[in-house]
């Protein structure tokens, strides 16, 4: 029998303190940080709308960093360990392969989590100090964007196992596109429909197969402090569990039988 | 060295597609070699003959088109059997960013050891490899040896039945090449089984029992040291003082090549010559013999001899002792 939870432990503790201890991470997330506090600028300049301009802009320009270090981070764990050939001693210890793609991608998440979690707080904090309010909808809105970024993280991992490294962020990043913008999706497909142009099926297929990520973006609700009941939020984390478990299963059947020399 | 089988290779084979039109080409073709526990057996071949693809396949890198690899009697396809194997890889490339310590508690995590006796065993083994005073430092800062000894830590981190060493001496200095051999002699007195990569024949032949040599993915020899290089002198070297050129003519066709160094000749007799015969008629006719060496057919001749005359065999090679 082996012990699967040191082992996904020690995957998860090395994906973290690899980015930890990567200087361009912290070049990027002092860019992201002064990024909130611009923000608080631009919130100035409109009209009697400072404090909805700023969660509306913060909450913008945190999805971009956060959604670039996911791709980043999602790419970079098995494709890394694969160009580095550090998988050779990692992969003919006692590992499974599902094991393998399962901590890496649990590492990447707790990673991304956590430079979420440290962007929520600075965003409360700027919150405070600009004697703003900080609403339950803030939480449900991040918390929405966690979501996102599990599944960012799950299809990098995913396109990881079969592409190269570029490939795999620009496929990644295509679907976070695709799949942020669902509903102008599906008013396209619904205005094909009523000409009768056959692009409609190609968009209805991509509809079907992308995640609907604009689902979890809790922006609007934010903006306007509409409440987010819990059922919701629960049937979006149920969305996005079995959507990254699809995921994760679909890199481990490609995984499974690759070939290292 | 009991007769217990702890791996097996029978008739694997590998091949791989390279390019765009994804031209086929086999890497190791029907190999077949046993290692029996306890003993340290020796891979040996040029660069590119099948050594690396053959350790791949069994620790599990690789999948072999064809044949099977089996370790402790039970197909290498069964993941948990790693517990019992350490491997190190050709210029193993570890985790730069962790210091050596945090290394070695991260693949004993891997390999399902609890913390406190990942402590201890990384305590252990890096003492073991030298690396005692080099803890606060990441392995992204370490030397090439010292990267080596680091792997070999990684490698013993389980306290592997089966140690596979993949040219373990690559990029170390003549003492750190020492040290490693050394170890390698330590961990079968443990009684770990080693199976042995290496460019470096004489310490092959110093330490293994049984090699094989592996030559465009096919086993072109594989036994026992002493069968295979055989106890006939290739030629004797002597170096002898108040040499004449009356016993150049004397010792005949006897002698392949007499040097000079200074008042002294150096001359290499062939190996099938009678020697009393010889030295009786060095010393007759006034010269002192100083040195006597017999040189006998070493690993490096066969390597030679097998890796330039070893036709391509497209039949199974057949190897079973």
């Amino acid at each position: 029998m082996i012990a699967l939870v040191p082992q996904i432990g020690a995957l998860v503790k090395n994906t973290l303190l690899e980015t930890l201890r990567n200087k361009i991470l912290y070049a990027l997330f002092s860019f992201a940080v002064m990024a909130i506090g611009a923000t608080s600028a631009f919130g100035a300049l409109s009209l009697h709308q400072e404090e909805r301009v700023f969660n509306n802009l913060v909450l913008f320009a945190n999805v971009v960093f956060l959604a670039a270090l996911a791709i980043y981070q999602g790419v970079g764990a098995i494709h890394g360990d694969i160009s580095s050939r550090t998988i050779f001693t990692v992969l003919s210890k006692p590992v499974r392969r599902g094991t393998y793609i399962f901590g890496k991608y649990l590492g990447s998440f707790v990673t991304v989590a956590l430079a979420l979690v440290i962007l929520l707080a600075f965003k409360v904090g700027v919150t405070l100090f600009l004697d703003y309010t900080v609403t339950p909808q803030l939480f449900a809105a991040y918390y929405g964007v966690l979501l996102q970024l599990a599944i960012v993280v799950a299809l990098a991992i995913f396109f990881s196992t079969f592409c190269t490294q570029l490939l795999s962020a620009l496929f990644t990043f295509s679907i976070f596109l695709v799949g942020s913008l669902t509903p102008q999706l599906a008013e396209a497909s619904v205005a094909f429909a009523k000409t009768g142009n056959p692009v409609r099926y190609a968009i209805d297929v991509v509809l079907f197969v992308v995640p609907d990520l604009e689902k979890l973006n809790l922006s609007f609700e934010l903006t306007h402090r509409l409440d987010v009941p819990v059922s919701y939020l629960l049937t979006a984390t149920g969305y996005s569990a079995v959507y990254v478990a699809i995921l994760l299963i679909g890199a481990y059947v490609v995984f499974r039988k690759r070939d290292f020399y | 060295m009991s007769t217990e089988i702890v791996l097996q290779l029978e008739n694997v084979s590998k091949t791989f597609r390279i390019g765009f039109f994804r031209k086929k080409v086999e890497a190791v073709r029907q190999v077949s070699f046993e290692i029996q526990r306890g003993e340290i057996f020796g891979l040996v071949g040029p660069n590119g003959a099948g050594k690396s693809t053959s350790i791949k396949m069994i620790t599990g890198l690789l999948q072999p088109d064809s044949g099977e690899v089996r370790v402790f009697g039970e197909s290498v396809a069964n993941v948990a059997l790693r517990k019992r194997i350490g491997y190190l890889p050709e210029n193993p490339v570890l985790y730069e960013h962790l210091k050596a310590p945090e290394l070695l508690d991260f693949y004993g995590g891997l390999v399902g050891l609890s913390k406190k006796v990942r402590r201890k065993r990384a305590q252990e083994l890096l003492e073991l490899v030298g690396l005692g005073d080099a803890l606060d430092r990441p392995i992204g800062k370490f030397s090439k040896g010292m990267k080596q000894r680091a792997g070999i830590a990684q490698a013993l981190i389980n306290d592997p039945e089966l140690v596979i060493l993949d040219e373990p001496q690559s990029g170390l200095d003549p003492i750190g090449r020492r040290e490693i051999r050394d170890l390698v002699v330590e961990l079968r007195r443990q009684g770990k089984t080693i199976l042995f990569c290496s460019h470096i024949l004489p310490d092959v032949e110093d330490i293994c029992d049984r090699v094989a040599l592996i030559h465009q993915g096919t086993v072109v020899e594989v036994g026992f040291l002493h069968e295979l290089i055989g106890t006939d002198v290739l030629r004797y070297e002597i170096f002898a003082r108040g040499w004449s050129d009356e016993l150049s003519t004397a010792l005949g066709d006897a002698i392949e090549e007499i040097v000079a160094v200074g008042e002294v000749r150096r001359l290499t007799l062939r190996g099938d010559v009678d020697l009393d015969d010889a030295l009786a008629t060095i010393t007759r006719l006034g010269a002192r013999v100083e040195s006597l060496q017999p040189h006998r057919e070493n690993l490096e001749d066969i390597f030679v001899r097998d890796t330039k005359a070893a036709p391509v065999k497209k039949q199974p090679v057949s190897v079973a002792q």
